[in-house]
């Protein structure tokens, strides 16, 4: 009797095929090259020490765990993760609500800067024409040092390029973009930066925040000016490195910091860091310059590379406006990485780098806004050219952009230190006015600059407030920003400095000189000249701690007036707390006024003519 | 000189490759010879001589024009060539009636079994009279005057007979010789007679290299500016393929010619071409045949193309390749550092510097990517139009630095992102954009939320929100930043992006800088995305598990590398279960896509409302430069005070804007597409409220004239949106011809049938530099260069290296079957034909059945 028959027939099938299957299998395996020797190798290794081979195949078996799990943090199953049944998800699918895509303004103000910014009418120009008003104003809100803003010169040349490479390269600089013009243009650009070679972005807001994670990767160390523009921030951020701030400009604070970079390197020792200090020439938040000589003497001394931002000071600074280096006549190789922009300083368009030939090559595969965005349209490349050429050959533009710069300083130098700060540096074409006493309320404060700019505007002047992303950035104050141009006649310029000056004058309260008193009250010794509608007219910083008089219920302030109300019956004049945002009715025929303010701050007189 | 001599001569195989090089050259030759051939083209309707009339046969193609014209050109060029020095030209176009020269044939240089070279020179040629013809404006000045004077008084100018601009495919026999030697004559006198028989031949025009080039000429002649209107008026008539005596009739009463009885759907390609659009052959094809065009539209029943895997020898060899060049590599670089240690100076610590670059990081661009560098950054020069110029570059150090020989040679281009064909010099954008130029300039000054807002910006926003179909849009001068900046804005911490894993550096740059946090899912696939967002809901942020504050899903709707298209409609349906907010990157699908070329929920007919937020570049499709992103009016204008873009980069400048191309270029493509003030005939039925899954335009009625600046002055075809579908359809149907056509002889293609994108995969590395050199090069018996796009790691996982080639509107049916052929030679050579096995056809076969390759819905 054959085994095979005490086997029900079912079964037996079954095992046929196992046996069939084992079979095919070890033919297979004997057929594989170096099959004997896995074998002798595992039969002999278990014969010696069978505990050897179950650590083997726990090992096998831990590589194989290892592969398989999911390798990116927060994927996957943690020990986070709860168990839901399907019912359960779908419940809270159903109940998911998720936040509106935006958030509504914060603010009032947040909401009017839309409806206030200005619409120019045909091209920009020193003297476009502005929707709002309808008519033409001296344009002080544009970089145009040079005025090659509406330059007919290069309109010719874009014309020309126009019809000659048509009207965008339609591809990246890898893959048929990059255009013979473009290569003319870096290589104009390297020669006037005084670097070895260059290379050109599609953008200039988007150069640097590219150039700076080519470079600096997670770990590095980055040393940055507390004041650098938002491209800068945002690189930085990006990039990943470690990042120690300076105070703006502030030579000794960089020190400090460069001290302490190199303390700590040097303590927790490892392999050396790629180190990098980065700052602006003019700074596009400020106007101040910077200190490039010092820098230079302390990036050599702490071995840091320099990486300098000239988006501003190209075009702007130096004898044919080739920027800071030019400026302090230092050879443009002195600087490491020069970022600068076509489209502030040559009114053309895009951003470039400038560096040895190692750190331009580098860009051309690492730079993310080079490699994977549309090359420049050739006809701002060869407008780039030209405005360079142009640059170089007419000095006089900067002597003009000089004497412009000059009028206007000296007729806001009266003001300064009484009503405006002014840290932009005397050459800077860039000028930010700060208020010299700003309220505490951010809003406020905005609103009032914004009331200067409206004011200027219906004289015939544009100038603009800084724009600004808060929550998104380092906090800057607000400011009014102002960019002079060499377009402008002496006349044209005087007549624009008057303008900013009277509007200032009148909203930031020159006219009512108030004082505080140390008990706490305000005092407007000189009467407020009120001719719009509404007008802030000054406002005071109440002291922290009030020292009130004795006489006074606490929390109250008590207000003098020199100015005779009786003039104003028919208006409604007030003070304001702010944070509280009441307005306070004042009583014209009273020249003292006591009101209860509760947690307020700061003063304002808030004087509104109806009629008026 | 016997014109048929002549001919013959130009039919002589005797030009080797440098006569493309020598491109500038020739141009200058040819100039005076088309011209004057035109004249002789003259015979069926000017004022003839009997001489003329002999040569009837001479005249290749209905390139009759008017004897005044040629005449005035022919002094033209005089002056030109005089200028020039080119004596022969000189004593050829002696006077004015001398139309005896018998044109581009003329030149012995010309190579007659290299069509297409033949091709392409001849089309650059018309280029060089464009552009003497600005350059010596004031003789062009004079001659237009005749010109235009002769051209109003006889009012014929003939070109394609109806018969022959109706004609189906009626005559395969009649594609080009394989050998080249098409009897010129032969051609020639069967599209004479054309002109009287019914029977055409009129696909020539795209097969043939003679035929077009010299209308090209022709046609150029009287598109240029120096020609009144109603010289184009009358050539545009004569297009249409009227008579003459109707075309007389017409043209006095200044409209546009219905097309009379037979002319039918070429009518109204006449009319488009007729336009000022008219162009350069080299930057825009011409092509007459309507049945080579196709309506890019979603077909529930089209079957998905699979995604076929190379057999295992192929993938085995391809790590191995990277393994022995990896290997390689590291042996370079370990004597390298030793003997040439200053070349690595960069790469190493010194002087108390850390290393610039890691040598780790750079590697791969260092020791693999370098080895094919000539294939990369390319520089060319002029228009990325349906050719390119590339400069001839050599190398004596390894790829290390690139000189240029000073040669250049005018290459079909398959590689720019020109979908629609507008990134041209001349036609009625690029006048446009000219227009525009003049009035404002190049810059815009600054900031747009300081003083750096135009009025054409906010044109160009109503417009483009009209474009895509949604209450608003804002635009950025970068593509990149659109993307970049934009995202930060829209989610921060606490938000989820979940994100294709394929999606653009610049949305991945974007959600780095928002501090959202992010997740990917797999490519396009909708499970995966649907437990993903299950997994979301579900777990919410970690750790903490409270749920997400929002949710956005960021996809492309047509992905650059992958050629392949989001799901919109699935993702819809997701949308509306999970709640989440979507975001459509139309970067390249926008302007190349959907019936109405407004990107994929055109193409979907998916309510374009009902996506959140619709970004889009300007670069591509419409030639100009920067991006956009539309969505609702509440949600762009917030974006517009929180997108960096907006408060810290330069506005977009009025030659990337467009509202009309730059704010000029932009404009123009939107426009054409769009169709202003459309008329009733064609616009589509006003639908209220543009449901999702309807198929067709809901929201895509024609925009308001108003939306346009009241200087731009368009063509009649820019404006009606008859010039923007034509290239919409003509782009839809090269698409679906190569890929489909590359998939049936072999070749592994990835993608959408309907993608302008065609990635085709060589896996091994080597294989990459290979098939751009043998493209450029050309290997095979037609010698038209081609430039190609070969893309590897890190663009693509490492394994799939792929050439990838982007159709455009300004492509010919010709174009492609050029590139077929040159796939199908270099395929059998570098062994690329890897997929389907069965039933493989021939390129000969591709190109023969076309039709049935691009309206087959397999």
């Amino acid at each position: 009797m054959d085994s095979s028959q005490d086997i029900a027939s079912p079964l037996l099938a079954v095992l046929r095929s196992l046996n069939r299957t084992a079979a095919t299998v070890e033919h297979y395996f004997h057929k594989l090259p170096g099959s004997p020797i896995l074998v002798r190798y595992i039969r002999s290794s278990y014969q010696n020490d069978p505990w050897r081979s179950l650590l083997e195949l726990s090992l096998i078996i831990y590589v194989v765990w290892t592969f398989a799990k999911p390798r990116t943090r927060g994927e996957g199953q943690t020990k986070y993760w709860v168990n839901m049944s399907e019912k359960d998800i779908d419940s809270l699918v159903e109940e998911f609500e998720p936040a509106p895509l935006v958030d509504a303004p914060a603010s009032k103000t947040e909401a009017a800067i839309l409806p206030s910014v200005p619409t120019i009418v045909g091209p920009a120009s020193h003297k476009p024409k502005i929707t709002a008003t309808g008519k033409v104003a001296l344009n002080l809100a544009s970089p145009n040092w040079s005025g090659f803003l509406d330059n007919e010169k290069l309109k010719e040349v874009a014309i020309r390029t126009l019809r000659e490479y048509g009207t965008s390269p339609c591809g990246p600089p890898g893959f048929y973009g990059t255009l013979d013009v473009h290569t003319q243009l870096e290589n104009d650009l390297a020669k006037c930066v005084g670097q070895e070679s260059a290379i050109i972005y599609a953008q200039s807001f988007s150069t640097v925040s590219s150039v700076i994670p080519a470079f600096s990767k997670r770990g590095d160390i980055v040393v940055v000016d507390k004041a650098v523009n938002f491209g800068i921030q945002k690189g930085v951020q990006i990039s990943r490195s470690t990042v120690k701030w300076f105070e703006p400009n502030d030579m000794e604070d960089l020190e400090r910091v460069l001290k302490g970079v190199e303390r700590d390197a040097k303590r927790k020792g490892g392999p050396l860091k790629r180190r990098f200090i980065i700052t602006e020439g003019i700074f596009e938040n400020t106007g101040e310059l910077v200190n490039l000589p010092r820098i230079i003497e302390l990036k050599k001394k702490y071995k840091f590379r320099l990486l300098l931002d000239e988006s501003y000071s190209f075009g702007m600074l130096g004898r044919t406006g080739r920027g800071v280096t030019e400026y302090y006549n230092i050879p443009g190789d002195e600087v490491d990485i020069t970022v600068g922009s076509m489209a502030t300083g040559l009114n053309s368009g895009g951003g470039f780098c400038a560096g040895s030939t190692h750190v331009v090559k580098h860009q051309r595969i690492n730079g993310s806004a080079f490699v994977y965005s549309a090359a420049l349209p050739g006809a701002l490349a060869t407008c780039g050219s030209e405005a360079i050429r142009m640059l170089s050959t007419s000095p006089q533009i900067r002597t003009a952009l000089t004497d412009n710069v000059k009028i206007l300083r000296t007729t806001l130098a009266k003001l300064e230190d009484v009503s405006i700060y002014i840290p932009s540096d005397p050459v800077s074409a860039l000028v930010h006015i700060y208020m010299k006493n700003p309220p505490e309320d951010l809003e406020l404060e905005e609103k009032l600059l914004q009331d200067v700019v409206d004011e200027a505007l219906s004289q015939g002047v544009l100038i603009t407030r800084a724009a600004r992303l808060r929550g998104q950035e380092n906090e800057m104050t607000p400011t009014l920003k102002i960019m002079v141009s060499a377009a402008f006649t002496k006349k044209e310029m005087e007549k624009a400095s008057s303008v900013i000056k009277s509007a200032i004058t009148k909203h930031f309260g020159m006219n009512g000189r108030y004082t505080i008193k140390p008990q706490g009250y305000v005092v407007l010794t000189e009467a407020p000249h009120v001719p719009s509608v509404e007008t802030i007219v000054t406002f005071g910083k109440l002291p922290n701690t009030l020292d009130f008089e004795s006489s006074l219920p606490a929390g109250t302030v008590r207000v003098e007036f020199d100015i005779k109300l009786t003039s104003l019956s028919s208006s409604k004049a007030c003070l304001q707390g702010y944070e509280s945002q009441n307005h306070l009715a004042l009583s014209p025929s009273k020249s003292t006024q006591i009101f209860s303010l509760s947690r307020v701050r700061s003063v304002g007189f808030f004087i509104s003519h109806p009629q008026m | 000189m016997s014109p048929v001599v002549n001919s013959r001569k130009a039919l002589e195989p005797t030009l080797g490759h440098d006569s493309i090089e020598d491109y500038e050259y020739h141009q200058q030759q040819q100039t005076s010879g088309l011209s004057t051939s035109a004249g002789s083209g003259a015979s069926s309707s000017g004022g003839l001589s009997g001489k003329l009339q002999r040569r009837q046969s001479q005249l290749m193609t209905a390139k009759a024009s008017f004897n005044p014209i040629n005449s005035a050109r022919t002094s033209l060029l005089n002056v030109l060539s005089g200028a020039k020095g080119n004596k022969k030209k000189g004593e050829r176009a002696g006077g004015a009636n001398d139309a005896d020269v018998n044109g581009g044939r003329d030149l012995g240089e010309t190579p007659a079994n290299q069509v297409i070279r033949n091709y392409l020179m001849n089309s650059s040629s018309s280029s060089s009279f464009i552009s003497a013809s600005s350059t010596f404006s004031n003789s062009t000045n004079t001659s237009r005057g005749s010109g235009t004077s002769a051209m109003s008084k006889d009012g014929i100018l003939l070109t394609p007979t109806s018969s022959m601009m109706a004609s189906p495919l009626s005559s395969p026999e009649l594609h080009r010789h394989p050998n080249g030697t098409h009897s010129a004559s032969q051609l020639a006198s069967s599209l004479g007679n054309s002109m009287s028989k019914p029977q055409s031949t009129f696909n020539r025009f795209d097969e043939i290299d003679i035929a077009p080039y010299e209308l090209s000429d022709n046609m150029i002649s009287i598109l240029e500016k120096p020609l009144g209107k109603a010289a184009q008026r009358a050539y545009a008539l004569s297009y249409n393929g009227g008579k003459a005596n109707q075309v007389g009739g017409h043209a006095q009463d200044g409209t546009m010619l219905n097309v009379p009885s037979g002319a039918g759907a070429g009518a109204q390609t006449g009319a488009v071409m007729g336009g000022k659009s008219g162009a350069k052959h080299e930057e825009f094809g011409f092509c007459m045949n309507q049945n080579w065009r196709y309506t890019s539209q979603y077909d529930p029943k089209a079957r998905e193309a699979e995604e076929l895997q190379p057999p295992y020898y192929i993938l085995l060899t391809t790590y191995f390749s990277y393994l022995v060049m990896i290997c390689l590599g590291h042996i370079r670089d370990f004597w390298g550092k030793r003997l040439y240690p200053q070349s690595y100076s960069h790469l190493k610590p010194s002087n108390g510097y850390a290393a610039l670059n890691s040598d780790f990081d750079s590697f791969y661009t260092r020791r693999l990517k370098a080895r094919m560098d000539d294939c990369f950054s390319r520089p060319v020069t002029g228009v990325a139009g349906r050719t390119i110029q590339t400069f001839d570059r050599v190398s004596k150090d390894f790829n290390e630095n690139f000189t240029l020989t000073g040669t250049t040679r005018r290459a079909l281009n398959i590689s720019s992102y020109n979908y629609l064909g507008f990134a041209q010099a001349t036609g009625g954008v690029a006048d446009a954009v000219e227009a525009g130029l003049k009035r404002y300039g190049v810059s815009s000054g600054g900031v747009r939320l300081e003083a750096g807002t135009l009025d054409l910006h906010v044109q160009t926003e109503k417009l483009v929100s009209q474009f895509v179909g949604t209450e608003d849009a804002m635009i950025v001068s970068m593509g990149f930043a659109t993307n970049s900046t934009t995202i930060p804005a829209l989610v921060d911490k606490g938000c989820l992006v979940i994100s294709d894993e394929l999606n653009h550096a610049s949305i991945r740059f974007g959600v780095r800088l928002s501090a959202a946090s992010i997740r990917v899912f797999k490519h396009n696939d909708m499970l995966a995305l649907e437990t993903l967002l299950r997994e979301a809901i579900s777990q919410g942020q970690p750790r903490t598990h409270r749920p997400w504050k929002k949710i956005l899903v960021i996809v492309e709707g047509l992905y650059s590398m992958e050629g392949s298209l989001v799901h919109l409609p699935e993702l819809i349906v997701l949308k509306e279960k999970y709640k989440f907010y979507l975001y459509v990157d139309e970067a390249h699908s926008i302007g190349a896509l959907g019936p109405n070329g407004r990107g994929v929920c055109d193409y979907f007919g998916v309510d374009p409302r009902s996506v959140d937020l619709l970004m889009g570049t300007f670069t591509k499709s419409f030639g100009a430069a920067g991006g956009y992103i539309a969505g609702s009016k509440e949600v762009i204008d917030r974006l517009r005070i929180r997108s960096h873009a907006m408060a810290y980069a330069e506005a977009m400048s009025p030659l990337g804007d467009d509202p009309d191309r730059g704010i000029h270029g932009i404009n123009h493509g939107c426009l054409s597409t769009l169709g202003i003030g459309r008329s009733a005939r064609d616009a589509p039925p006003p639908s209220s409220s543009g449901l999702a899954h309807t198929p067709g335009p809901a929201v895509y009625g024609p925009a308001p004239a108003s939306v346009l600046p009241s200087w731009l002055h368009l063509s009649p075809s820019l404006l009606n949106g008859t010039e923007g579908r034509e290239r919409l359809r003509r782009l839809a149907f090269n698409s679906r011809y190569l890929s489909g056509a590359l998939r049936k002889m072999g070749f592994i293609v990835y993608g959408h049938r309907d993608s302008p994108i065609v990635p085709m995969l060589l896996y091994n590395p080597a294989k990459m530099p290979m098939f751009s050199r043998m493209m450029l090069d050309r290997f095979g018996k037609d010698k038209t260069p081609i430039v190609v796009v070969v893309v590897a790691y890190p663009a693509t996982p490492l394994i799939s290296s792929r050439v990838r080639f982007c159709l455009s509107a300004a492509h010919t049916k010709h174009d492609v079957d050029v590139v077929l052929r040159a796939c199908d030679e270099i395929g059998d050579v570098l062994d690329l034909k890897h997929g389907n096995k069965v039933d493989r056809w021939s390129a000969e076969e591709c190109i023969r059945r076309a039709e049935e390759v691009v309206f087959s819905n397999e």
